[in-house]
């Protein structure tokens, strides 16, 4: 079943277009990321949803209902903010049960949702403390309760972890992940960072300049992402992008950068014809460092400028002709970086090719 | 340049103690980070090393001189903070210039120190603008330029890439990195980050509710943690850990088991209380069969991670732990695997949580 539907939505303030034909299904009890850059119009996106701001043209169903002429209070949708946003004067319990207390509903239920909810989020022995008698990581846990504590089967998440060290999210993320479960219910969640992304998510929605620019199970969407734009961010660290240019040599594509040149596929001929500028992404845990390449791969030689240590990880910023690269390893392959400047391979099908004025994928390396 | 001695220093606000009783030296020609979350005490341990705090107890000493009494101005040290301090109404040259020429050095040095740092951080082309036209990340550059130029004894960096922009957090970390290969300072960076902890340091100092938890080298500190913190605010997952008790024990693997063989008693109780098998993710080994060494878990999901890695999340009985493994391992698992704990990656810890094994 459907529970909400968003069908050719278009926002505007004033003169500036933040939603321009937005139209996507999201299935009942499924996790659903909204992804993409701050400012792409995710966060209006929710607005709408919620009921709280209404659509310049296009419908919204949820649950089925078209809410174009639904009061708020009608459309009973959980929501879960950015910042804390709890009752300095109120204890955790109290700060929970606001919503349910709105409802007018009774004393048994709410101390019946309340300590479930509590239970599972394990704030169930902060209930009697006040807001700023708790860390920074129980307070997102309150709030997050507040929000969930409500009657119903669909929940929002405004960017609920930005700002939260990232132990605290660590948790977080492995505790929202339980609680979908366990309620299964559907949970829309808007956020900017894709770790997060990649480690909630079923269904990602990229957004990008008030578009959809991809959209499906995450696993496909990062395999083969539809645009540049998702293919570049929806990556920890973000994939790489270059420029290249295409060229036909005795029936076969050619693509050429400013550090390699390989052999191209690309999906659909008459593409080429658009231009032959494009853009070329290539994801940093797709850049290992190696003596000599095989027949499957492109070399080159890049310098070391600085190499982070992310514990499991070497995280290496190179640069190659001028241009710079990120690459990835596992710190156990340290031991493949032999000197500053050093080779590095990629594999020919891991490359891939975009439209350069439609940001498409249109092809990726070939042998 | 000075060691920096501090000796059962301590910071109490009111009824919080912000540092208790610590005790270490840095050193010098070392970049020394104190690394801890939100709240640990690393930054009023900073100011106090800096005067800008006065300690409630204890002594800071620099080489053999006490240094409790003296003003900041009288401790030969400079500080870049988080928001950048920047003398407005001046250009980025004469930001930078300024101190040196409070500290007498000559025109033709001063010059020579402004251009090496003004291209070190990328702020040649910036020379001349009034500070003030230039947004927070290009503002911190200035400021990470001045306290470089004027190479004082010692340098103190408090979180100074928290409100700056990832490109000039990059420009910074290799400026503080390249400088520190050929300066003998002193130089102390505090930080939440354990990459930039990773990445600059020497020397780490991790830091938890005022006390000083262990002091080692990066590596040392991520592979070997003294205590369960140490485990678990390093690494991205932190280390997953299991307990056995001799309540839970008859349930454990063999292959587990063999890892705590000098803490057992007849092989089937162990000599303490509790007994916390700590290992960090990426050293979990997913293999394709069954071995001697190897553990059926299931698979309870699994997610792609960090530069295309899949973080597993297996279950063993009641026992939940996670697994980063390459992705062309990850991408064949389904619903089981077998797994083997290497021995060598194995931490023990005690209920108490102190590591207990070498």
């Amino acid at each position: 079943m459907i529970a909400v539907e968003f069908n050719s939505i278009k926002k505007k303030y004033r003169n500036n277009e933040v939603l321009r034909d937005i139209t996507f299904k999201i299935n009942q009890n499924e996790f659903t990321i909204l992804f993409g850059e701050p400012g792409c119009g995710k966060s209006v996106i929710l607005r709408l949803l919620t009921g709280i701001e209404k659509p310049d043209s296009g419908y919204i169903k949820i649950r089925g209902e078209n809410i174009s002429n639904k009061p708020v209070s009608e459309i009973n949708i959980g929501y879960i903010p950015q910042s804390f946003a709890l009752y300095p004067h109120y204890s955790v319990y109290d700060n929970i049960a606001y919503p349910l207390k709105l409802v007018k509903a009774s004393k048994e239920e709410i101390d019946k949702s309340l300590s479930k909810i509590a239970k599972m989020l394990r704030i169930d022995h902060l209930l009697n403390k006040k807001p700023d008698q708790l860390s920074g990581g129980e307070k997102q846990r309150v709030a997050i309760a507040r929000g969930l504590v409500k009657k119903t089967d669909i929940f929002v998440f405004d960017d609920p972890l930005a700002g939260l060290d990232f132990k605290l999210r660590e948790q977080l993320i492995d505790d929202l992940r339980e609680m979908q479960r366990l309620i299964s219910s559907t949970f829309i969640y808007a956020t900017s960072d894709p770790l997060e992304t990649l480690m909630l998510a079923q269904n990602v929605l990229v957004i990008h300049e008030g578009r959809i620019v991809d959209q499906g199970p995450l696993e496909e969407v990062y395999k083969n992402a539809n645009h540049i734009k998702s293919f570049e961010i929806l990556d920890f660290p973000r994939s790489n992008i270059i420029n290249g240019r295409l060229e036909k040599l005795n029936d076969r594509v050619y693509c050429t950068t400013e550090i390699f040149k390989i052999p191209v596929d690309i999906f659909n001929i008459e593409d080429i014809n658009e231009s032959n500028e494009v853009f070329i992404g290539i994801r940093p845990g797709d850049i290992s460092p190696a003596e000599k390449e095989e027949g499957n791969m492109v070399s080159f030689s890049a310098k070391v400028i600085l190499s982070e240590d992310l514990g499991a990880e070497l995280l290496l910023h190179l640069e190659s002709n001028g241009i710079k690269l990120m690459s990835i390893l596992r710190h156990e392959d340290e031991n493949l970086i032999k000197s500053n400047i050093q080779n590095f391979v990629i594999k020919n099908d891991e490359i891939k090719i975009y439209s350069r004025q439609f940001g498409m994928l249109i092809g990726q390396g070939g042998i | 340049m000075p060691d920096i001695i501090v000796q059962k220093l301590r910071k109490e606000y009111k009824d919080v103690v912000a540092v208790r009783d610590v005790n270490i030296t840095f050193l010098s020609n070392t970049v020394t980070c104190i690394l801890g979350p939100s709240g640990c005490g690393k930054t009023t341990f900073l100011r106090m090393i800096a005067g800008l705090e006065e300690p409630t107890r204890g002594e800071i000493y620099f080489d053999n001189k006490i240094v409790n009494q003296l003003e900041t101005r009288e401790r030969d040290l400079a500080m870049v903070f988080q928001y950048p301090v920047v003398y407005r109404g001046l250009n980025v040259y004469k930001n930078i210039e300024l101190p040196l020429i409070r500290s007498g050095i000559s025109i033709n040095d001063r010059k020579k120190r402004i251009e090496e740092v003004l291209s070190l951080m990328d702020l040649e082309n910036k020379w001349k603008s009034d500070v003030t036209q230039l947004d927070n990340s290009s503002r911190q550059k200035v400021a990470v330029a001045r306290v470089l130029a004027r190479r004082p004894s010692i340098m103190l960096f408090d979180e100074p890439l928290t409100n700056v922009d990832v490109e000039t957090k990059e420009q910074i970390k290799k400026a503080i990195k390249d400088f520190s290969r050929i300066s003998k300072q002193t130089i102390i960076y505090v930080t939440h980050d354990q990459t930039e902890a990773m990445t600059l340091a020497d020397k780490i100092v991790l830091m938890k509710e005022g006390s000083i938890i262990q002091y080692d080298e990066p590596r040392k500190l991520y592979n070997f943690p003294n205590d369960l913190f140490g485990g678990w605010f390093l690494g991205n997952p932190g280390m997953n850990f299991i307990e056995v008790t001799n309540k839970n024990i008859g349930k454990m693997p063999n292959p587990l088991l063999s890892l705590l063989s000098s803490y057992l008693i007849d092989g089937n109780k162990i000599k303490l209380d509790k007994i916390i098998i700590g290992i960090r993710p990426e050293y979990v080994k997913v293999i394709e069969n069954k071995t001697n060494y190897s553990i059926k878990c299931n698979v309870l999901h699994k997610v792609l991670t960090i530069g295309k890695q899949y973080l597993i999340y297996l279950k063993l009985n009641d026992i939940i732990f996670k697994a980063k493994v390459r992705n062309e391992i990850g991408k064949r698992l389904h619903s089981n695997a077998w797994i083997e704990f290497p021995k060598d990656k194995i931490m023990l810890f005690s209920g108490e949580g102190e590591r207990i094994n070498n």
